[in-house]
């Protein structure tokens, strides 16, 4: 009988942590593009992440020319000042808790 | 019994610490300017973008004291404005602090009671949750996975020594 309650706790503790770990366990990522545009010395960085409803399941994550990161809430993101030249933005979503889905994408612009 | 209720506790905990782990550093700066008792706050990211739909307050207190935060109001977008109690004299401190979608950002400057202030760029520091840059949560992290390893090796010693003892 003792056996059995070691077992059935046994069972219910690893059937919790399944529970947890489906949690945290790698999503697939979802799909998503952007567009790059100048708008006088700006440049407009648009994103489209379909069935990825930003902020709600996470938000997007930009470097510029390999700079430091920053994060957006939506899908449109306005630098005001950019110098002419080629430019290269990356961007990548991510979940509320900052974890990326491992999907990055990159793309460049000739800013006159 | 005790020994799956400690692994499986320690398990949480592992699980619990883990996305602590994962915070982010994102730099961002504000351009504090007081005219009288108005404070305007332009909010901006490390590459000049305005950082909009955020939930500001600010605080007056002199150093070392904490004051009672006003909210400020966003303006236009990433520029927040309200009105702060300053003292009637000495110096003091404009406490900011700005959340955007869940992230708390803090930022603050000393003044001289009386004095307007040009626009002046102030870092503000991302505030992590708990535990997710503290001495704590490598320690209670390292607690919980020292705590799982031996209970582990302790109960396959056991049942590697015949029946285990019910407790």
């Amino acid at each position: 009988m003792g056996r059995i309650k070691q077992m059935a706790v046994m069972l219910v503790a690893v059937m919790a942590l399944l529970l947890l770990a489906g949690c945290r366990a790698e999503r697939p990522a979802p799909e998503f593009d952007f567009s790059l545009a100048q708008s006088g010395e700006a440049l407009v960085v648009t994103v489209q992440t379909g069935s990825f409803k930003v902020p709600d399941n996470g938000h997007v994550h930009i470097r510029i020319d390999d700079g430091p990161e920053t994060m957006i809430y939506k899908t449109t993101y306005t630098v005001p000042k950019v110098a002419p030249g080629r430019h290269k933005v990356t961007v990548e979503l991510s979940d509320p808790q900052h974890n990326y889905f491992g999907v990055r994408k990159e793309k460049e612009i000739e800013i006159k | 019994m005790k020994r799956l209720l400690t692994m499986f506790l320690s398990l949480l905990l592992l699980a619990w610490l883990a996305p602590a782990a994962g915070a982010h550093n994102l730099s961002t700066t504000a351009a504090f300017s007081l005219s009288g008792d108005e404070l305007t706050v332009r909010f901006i990211d490390v590459y000049g973008a305005a950082v909009e739909g955020g939930k500001a307050t600010a605080s007056a207190a002199a150093p070392g004291k904490k004051g009672a935060p006003a909210p400020l109001t966003e303006v236009q977008p990433g520029t927040y404005r309200g009105t702060v109690a300053a003292p009637a004299s000495g110096e003091y401190d404009i406490l900011v602090e700005i959340t955007v979608f869940k992230e708390l950002f803090r930022g603050s400057i000393r003044v001289l009671a009386g004095d307007d202030m040009a626009e002046t760029l102030v870092p503000m520091v991302p505030i992590d949750p708990p535990l997710a840059h503290s001495i704590w949560g490598p320690v209670l992290y390292g607690a919980a996975a020292l705590v799982l390893i031996v209970a582990t090796v302790v109960a396959l010693r056991k049942s590697r020594g015949g029946e285990e003892v019910e407790e």
